[in-house]
């Protein structure tokens, strides 16, 4: 990536770090019962200058470029496997829907080339961690879970 | 000699065991790659809720101390240092392990890792009492600012930006005010059912520490097998390895030293405790270009170092409230879950439970001795574990472990959302430990303010500024941001030579 490039980056960082500043500010400041919401209103406030702050800093390039790059496509499966496993967890159960958080990741990212393999050495993790969490926590800590149509 | 009448409690059957497991567990995570013992302690918070406070802490802190030692396993072995605080142990540790003496590294690794421990629990018996006495002097004003110095000095000193420091400790402030007042009990930014009670402590310590974690150990899941030389373990005699580590005396001593004076700097850690270490013993040593080429001193000062850290780390933390590693943050969180508060009420009213667990330090520091020695052998296949299964393991005990504290779906979705969240936001340059010490000092912080502006009337900002503790403690923030400011300048300034010249 070239320097302006990069610097472009960071500036569109530093503006949304700005803009969120300036949105924690408001939700904080403007409210009825001020009294309550005192010590946050100075916080965010304090939130704001230094989003400020930065944001000069990126502008006038008066600091190091401290970006690692983010690989999204790698991350986005793993993301959409959990926030999916827990919207359903409640409705399924909440051992079957983290055996298929478990097994799908395990699986997807696995960088075994022979798919029977793969598939065969990640359900027999699953299996075996599943029983190891139902162990932990439903004999040894009694921990009331969500059991929904399965288990 | 207080701490001597509490050993008995933890030479109870259900410590010992604690102890046992803690240690044995964290030294597994530890030498675990991607695991670092901040996300272990983090992890573990929600089992050591269901036990008694001496219990969990006794807990926490076993994993503690050998997730450190722990961590030096797989930077021996594949050069992947189990946690920030074994970077300077790989230097020599891994050439060491490539001439065919792995075992040996991991022998020293873990005799030495017990001398800096050892040595570092007695300093936190001996000085943790007396400051505590001073925190007797406080009052809200005093306790306000010194929460607010807790966060600057781990915003600051954490490395990288001090203004993206000081935002993550602003933001982290802000988010421990989600919830009710805690004085007037209104309801303050409950934009979601699943935030009406607040950010639960529990909740943000998995999210903000395991789950940027998961993230990095997918996207690094497919790169890792093929690419990682593991080297091979040959046996070798434990004897000579303590007799060859208390020859090298000098790198013992110069790790311990620097290690036990970095843990008191409060958000120093042990990554800055053992390449301190480590420098020094190479500047002091007759032979130093054969530092990181396998020269075991290398190790041995490295590893006392960061161990040694541990114990001192502590001390601001139970007598003031602020931790000295990211890892002692998360471990404030632990003491504060068990209705434990920082200051001389731990010595005092809640003594046993403080003594147990600094009692437990010191055993833990042995047990971490002896079955480090005692796996250092067959450890190697921990580090094999590939990222995708550890990945999906620690997803699943990060549900879990949030779900069991309350009983509730909405602690996960916080859990996640903070996560995911920081993940993006670590990746840009923000960390997340001062943004976790706003959200647990957070409370405490807005108490006392509140209570102060009680106390003062219309004179609070004089009441605020004027005590000499407070003036001392401010003077204190000032100096640390300007320090770390001087520090980034210098960076900035450095690397735009090197940009220069290249």
């Amino acid at each position: 990536m070239n320097i302006k490039a990069i610097l472009i980056r960071r500036l569109y960082v530093a503006l949304l770090v700005l803009l969120l500043g300036g949105y924690v500010f408001k939700v904080s400041y403007f409210q009825e019962n001020s009294e309550a919401y005192l010590f946050p209103s100075i916080v965010a406030g304090l939130m704001l200058i230094l989003s400020m702050l930065s944001f000069v800093r990126e502008v006038f390039d008066l600091c190091v470029d401290d970006f690692k790059p983010i690989p999204l496509i790698d991350q986005t499966y793993a993301i959409i496997v959990m926030v999916v496993g827990v919207s359903v967890a409640e409705w399924l159960g909440m051992y079957v829907t983290t055996f298929c958080i478990l097994l799908l990741i395990s699986y997807w990212y696995s960088n075994q080339r022979d798919k029977g393999r793969r598939i065969i050495n990640s359900v027999l993790f699953s299996s075996g961690f599943i029983g190891f969490i139902y162990i932990l926590f439903s004999v040894t800590l009694n921990l009331q879970l969500p059991k929904g149509l399965l288990i | 000699m207080e701490f001597l009448h509490y050993f008995s409690e933890v030479f109870t059957w259900a410590n010992i065991t604690i102890l046992v497991l803690g240690t044995v567990g964290g030294l597994l995570l530890g030498a675990t790659p991607g695991l670092s013992p901040t996300m272990a302690v983090a992890l573990l918070i929600p089992f050591t809720f269901h036990m008694e406070p001496a219990s969990s802490l006794v807990m926490l802190g076993a994993v503690y101390t050998a997730t450190v030692a722990g961590g030096a396993v797989s930077g021996i072995l594949v050069n992947i240092p189990g946690a920030p605080a074994n970077i300077a142990t790989i230097m020599d540790g891994y050439p060491m392990a490539k001439q065919g003496k792995a075992v040996q590294a991991l022998h020293y690794c873990f005799i030495s890792s017990f001398v800096g421990g050892f040595t570092g629990v007695l300093l936190l018996i001996f000085f943790t009492p007396p400051l505590a006495d001073l925190a007797l002097k406080f009052g809200p004003a005093e306790l306000f600012w010194i929460s607010i110095f807790g966060i600057t000095i781990i915003a600051s000193l954490g490395g990288g930006s001090v203004v993206k420091g000081l935002i993550a400790g602003t933001a982290g402030l802000w988010l421990s005010t989600i919830g009710y007042n805690p004085v007037l009990g209104e309801e303050r930014f409950v934009f979601s059912e699943h935030l009406a009670g607040g950010i639960h402590i529990i909740a943000a310590l998995i999210g903000l520490f395991a789950i940027p974690q998961v993230l990095t150990l997918v996207a690094q899941s497919r790169l890792y097998k093929d690419t990682l030389e593991f080297a091979e373990l040959h046996s070798h005699g434990v004897w000579q390895s303590f007799i060859y580590n208390i020859k090298r005396i000098r790198a013992l001593t110069i790790g311990t030293i620097s290690g036990s004076i970095v843990g008191v700097i409060p958000g120093a850690g042990g990554q800055i405790a053992g390449l301190v270490a480590y420098d020094q013993t190479l500047k002091m040593s007759k032979d130093p270009s054969s530092f990181g080429k396998g020269n075991p001193d290398g190790v041995i000062a490295a590893e006392s170092a960061n161990n040694a850290m541990v114990g001192p780390s502590l001390v601001p933390l139970l007598t003031l409230g602020i931790p000295g590693s990211p890892t002692a943050a998360v471990l404030l969180g632990g003491l504060l879950i068990n209705g434990l508060f920082p200051g001389p009420d731990l010595f005092t009213i809640h003594g046993a439970v403080t003594w147990t667990f600094i009692d437990s330090l010191l055993v833990g520091q042995v047990l971490m001795l002896v079955f480090g020695l005692l796996i250092a052998r067959y450890s190697g296949f921990v580090a094999h574990i590939p990222n995708h299964t550890m990945a999906a393991a620690v997803i699943v005990l990060a549900i879990f472990g949030t779900y069991s504290v309350q009983n509730s779906v909405s602690d996960v979705w916080v859990m996640l959302a903070l996560g995911v969240f920081m993940y993006y936001a670590s990746r840009i340059g923000f960390s997340p430990a001062p943004l976790v010490l706003g959200l647990i000092l957070g409370q405490i912080t807005e108490t006392n303010f509140l209570q102060g502006r009680l106390i003062a009337g219309d004179e609070a900002w004089s009441y605020f500024v004027s005590g000499g503790i407070s003036q001392i403690v401010i003077a204190l923030c000032i100096v640390s941001i300007t320090y770390s400011i001087y520090n980034e300048r210098k960076v900035i300034i450095r690397r735009r030579e090197e940009d220069a010249a290249s």
